[in-house]
C-alpha cells in the first residue's frame, strides 16, 4: 500500500466502497515500429483515492485531465495499465469478463451525452431491461413491474415504456440512462459529466433526483464534471485533478473556503459567478497558455508551466501528497509558503 | 452615445416539412453604442435565431416573417444579399460557439484572415498580412509572425476562438455578435476568452452581443440583458436590475436552479417544473405558463405585454397587472409599455 493515501488509515475496510491505488491508463497514439518515435498519452499516472459507502466524490478538472477515463477505467470500460483498483474489498483489476460479471451489477454508469447513449432502435423497455436480464434478476410479469417502477422512481410514466429514445427530451433521456443504471441495483453509481448536455433548468431536477435517490436508495456516487459550482452542491468530497494527477484532495466546502494549490485557486477564480456585484469586487487569477499535452509529460509538477508559482525544483521533481490540515491533501512543492503557512 | 441597433417586433420561422416552427416570435429592443448586451435563455428559447436574424444569416427553410433591425439607420431586412455581404464582416461581425469547426480546416489562418481584410478594405495584400499578424498579436497569440502560416488544427481551442475574435475584429466592426463563445472552453480558458473581449471593447468601443446560456458569463460580462424563453421576451434590464430586482417568474427559477458557490450553505436546488415548449405548437398564452408556478387563467389564454418597471427594466408577466393579485417578490403597476 502507498503511503499517501489520503487519510485512508483513519477509516474503517468495512467503510469503503471503491479504493483506487496508483492507477494508470495510457493510450498509445501511434504504433510506430521505432520505437524512439512511439508515443504515449498518460491519461492518468498513478492516481489514488478512496470513497466511503455512502458518500459523494467529486473528480473534477478541464478537458484532457483524465477524469472521465479515471471513470471508465474504474468500471473496466478500460483496461488499467498499472495500479489497482478495490472495489468493497475485492481486487477486480485484472478480472476477466466473465468474472466482473457480479461486479458491473453493482457498479454502474450513467453518461454524459443523453443523446448518443442510448440506442435508437431499442425501445425504453428493450433498454432498461437489458441489464435485467443479463443479471437474470426479474422475469415475465414482475420484470414489465420492476420496469414501470423505475420509470416512476425516475419521473416517467408507464406508458413511456413502449417508446424510443428519440420521443423524448435531453432531461428526459437522461432520466431513462438514470434508470438504466439504477435497474441492477447498484451499489456505486459513477456519474460522468451526467448534467452538462442540459438546460440550466433541467440540470437542476436531475441533480436534485440524484440527490434523493442517494437518500433512498443508499447510493454511493463518484461524481465526474468539470462544472465547479454544481460538484461542489452535490458531493461531500472533491479532488481535482490536473493532466492524469490528483493535485488536492478535501472534504468539499474546505476546497472553496481554503483552497491550496495554486491550480485549484485559479479554478475557482476562473468561474464565473452568477452575481455582478461580487464579480466586479473580485479580482481573478488568470492563468496564462492552455493545458499542457498528456504526450509524454515528462517529470515535474504537470501544472507548473501554467503556474505562477513555479520554481526550479516543480520543473524537475512531480510533487508527492501530503497531508496540510486534517482531510485536506495536496501535492504542491511551495503550498505553505504560497499560502503562509508556517 | 447614439443608438446602434433597433429590433423591432422581430418574427423568424422555420417552415420545415413538418410544420411551422416559431423560433422568435416578436423580439423588440434596442442598443447603445459601447453596449455589452447578453441575451440569455436555454436552448430552443430564440437566443441564437435573434442574433442571427440580425445579420440576416437566417438560411432555408428559414425567414423572417415580420420586423425590422434598423443597424445605423439602414433596415437590414430590406437589404438585397450584396448589400448584405458587404455589411457583414465590415461593420457587424460574429463569432461562433464552436472554434472546432467554423474555421475552414484546408486554408492556413493566413488565408482565412487576409480573405475578410481583403474584401472590406483597400488594403494590398502585404499590408493585409501585417494587420492580420497585429491582430494576432491583439488577442494574444504568441510568435503571430509564424503562427499565422499554421492551419487551424494546429491550434488549441481557447487559440482558435482568439483567432476568431481576431478575424471578426479585424475590419473594425462597430457590432459585434458572440453566440456562446466560450461554451465549449474550459473555464480558465473561459476566464482568458472574457478578459479579452473586455479588453478589446474598451480598446476599440465595439458593440458587443453575447448569446449564452450561462449566467455567470453573464454576469461578468454584460451591461444590459434580455432574457428568452419559448421565443419571446421574458424580462429585460441592466445587468443589477435583472439579477438584484428580478421581475419574472421565470428569471427567478433560472436563479433558483443554480447553485450558488458562496460556501457553507448546502441549500436544495429549485428546478423549474417541466420542459421548455415545443415551439412547432407554441402555447397560446405566455410561453412559460405550463411551467409557472404563479400562472393565472390570463397566462394561459394571452401572452403579457412589456410592463414598464423602470427606463430600463421591462417585464412580460401578467403578474405586474393591477389588476393581478399580489405576490411577494412582484412589483406591481408598472405602465404597459407600448
Amino acid at each position: 500500500m502507498t503511503e499517501n493515501n489520503f487519510g485512508r488509515n483513519d477509516v474503517k475496510d468495512k467503510d469503503i466502497m471503491l479504493e483506487v491505488i496508483g492507477l494508470k491508463k495510457y493510450f498509445n497514439v501511434n504504433n510506430s515500429l521505432r520505437k524512439s518515435k512511439r508515443k504515449i498519452v498518460t491519461a492518468v499516472d498513478g492516481l489514488n483515492f478512496f470513497i466511503k459507502k455512502g458518500e459523494t466524490f467529486g473528480l473534477v478538472g478541464e478537458s484532457g485531465c483524465g477524469k472521465s477515463t479515471t471513470g471508465r477505467t474504474i468500471i473496466k470500460l478500460y483496461e488499467p495499465t498499472g495500479g489497482q483498483i478495490i472495489f468493497d474489498g475485492n481486487d477486480i483489476t485484472h478480472l476477466s469478463g466473465k468474472e466482473m460479471l457480479p461486479y458491473r451489477k453493482k457498479m454502474q454508469m450513467i453518461f454524459q451525452d443523453p443523446y448518443a447513449s442510448l440506442n435508437g432502435r431499442m425501445t425504453v423497455t428493450d433498454i432498461i431491461g437489458e441489464g435485467i436480464d443479463t443479471h437474470r434478476l426479474y422475469l415475465g410479469k414482475e420484470r414489465q413491474e420492476r420496469i414501470y417502477d423505475l420509470l416512476h422512481t425516475v419521473g416517467l410514466k408507464s406508458e413511456h415504456a413502449n417508446r424510443y429514445p428519440h420521443e423524448f427530451s435531453g432531461g428526459q433521456r437522461q432520466r431513462i440512462g438514470i434508470a438504466r443504471a439504477l435497474a441492477v441495483e447498484p451499489e456505486l453509481v459513477i456519474c460522468d459529466e451526467p448534467i452538462s448536455a442540459l438546460d440550466v433548468s433541467i440540470q437542476a431536477q436531475v441533480v436534485n433526483m440524484l440527490d434523493d435517490l442517494q437518500d433512498k436508495m443508499g447510493l454511493t456516487y463518484l461524481f465526474i464534471a468539470h462544472d465547479l459550482s454544481m460538484v461542489k452542491h452535490i458531493s461531500d468530497r472533491i479532488g481535482v485533478m490536473y493532466l492524469g494527477k490528483m493535485m488536492e484532495v478535501c472534504p468539499s466546502d474546505e476546497l472553496y473556503d481554503n483552497p491550496l494549490h495554486p491550480y485549484t485557486q485559479a479554478l475557482l477564480s476562473a468561474i464565473p459567478v452568477p452575481d455582478p456585484k461580487l464579480t466586479r469586487s473580485q479580482k481573478r487569477i488568470i492563468l496564462e497558455g492552455d493545458v499542457k499535452s498528456p504526450i509524454n509529460p515528462g517529470e515535474g509538477c504537470r501544472f507548473s508551466s501554467r503556474c505562477r508559482y513555479c520554481k526550479d525544483i516543480c520543473k524537475e521533481v512531480t510533487p508527492e501528497i501530503e497531508e496540510a490540515n486534517h482531510g485536506h491533501y495536496i501535492a504542491c512543492h511551495r503550498y505553505k509558503e504560497i499560502n503562509g503557512i508556517v | 452615445m447614439g443608438k446602434i441597433l433597433e429590433v423591432n417586433n422581430l418574427k423568424t420561422s422555420f417552415f420545415t416539412h413538418l410544420g411551422e416552427v416559431q423560433a422568435v416570435r416578436g423580439s423588440s429592443f434596442s442598443m447603445n453604442e459601447g453596449d455589452i448586451l447578453g441575451i440569455v435563455g436555454e436552448s430552443g428559447s430564440g437566443k441564437s435565431v435573434t442574433a442571427m436574424s440580425i445579420i440576416n444569416l437566417i438560411e432555408d427553410p428559414g425567414k423572417i416573417k415580420e420586423g425590422s433591425v434598423i443597424f445605423n439607420g439602414k433596415d437590414l431586412t430590406k437589404l438585397t444579399e450584396s448589400e448584405l455581404t458587404e455589411i457583414r464582416g465590415s461593420e457587424i461581425a460574429m463569432i461562433f460557439q464552436d472554434p472546432m469547426t467554423s474555421l475552414n480546416p484546408v486554408f492556413t489562418i493566413k488565408n482565412l484572415m487576409t480573405e475578410v481584410i481583403l474584401r472590406h478594405t483597400d488594403m494590398s495584400k502585404k499590408e493585409a498580412i501585417a494587420h492580420a499578424i497585429k491582430m494576432l498579436d491583439l488577442v494574444g497569440i504568441p510568435h503571430p509572425e509564424t503562427r499565422i502560416n499554421a492551419y487551424p488544427h494546429q491550434f488549441s481551442g481557447g487559440m482558435r476562438q482568439r483567432v476568431m475574435i481576431a478575424t471578426a475584429l479585424s475590419c473594425d466592426p462597430k457590432l459585434l455578435i458572440a453566440d456562446e463563445p466560450t461554451t465549449a472552453l474550459d473555464v480558465t480558458i473561459q476566464a482568458q476568452i472574457l478578459e479579452l473581449l473586455l479588453k478589446l471593447k474598451d480598446e476599440t468601443n465595439t458593440s458587443i452581443i453575447i448569446i449564452t446560456h450561462d449566467l455567470g458569463v453573464i454576469a461578468e460580462v454584460c451591461t444590459d440583458i434580455i432574457v428568452m424563453y419559448g421565443g419571446m421576451m421574458m424580462e429585460k434590464g441592466t445587468v443589477d436590475e435583472i439579477f438584484y430586482e428580478p421581475n419574472h417568474p421565470y428569471t427567478n427559477g433560472l436563479h433558483n436552479s443554480v447553485p450558488h458557490i458562496v460556501s457553507g450553505k448546502r441549500d436544495r436546488l429549485i428546478p423549474i417544473k417541466g420542459s421548455p415548449p415545443d415551439l412547432m405548437k407554441p402555447p397560446t398564452g405566455c410561453p412559460f405558463s405550463p411551467r409557472c408556478p404563479h400562472a393565472m387563467q390570463i397566462c394561459l389564454e394571452e401572452a403579457a405585454p412589456m410592463f414598464k418597471l423602470s427606463d430600463t427594466h421591462t417585464s412580460a408577466c401578467w403578474l405586474l397587472h393591477e389588476d393581478a393579485p399580489q405576490v411577494k417578490g412582484y412589483t406591481k403597476g408598472g405602465k404597459q409599455d407600448d
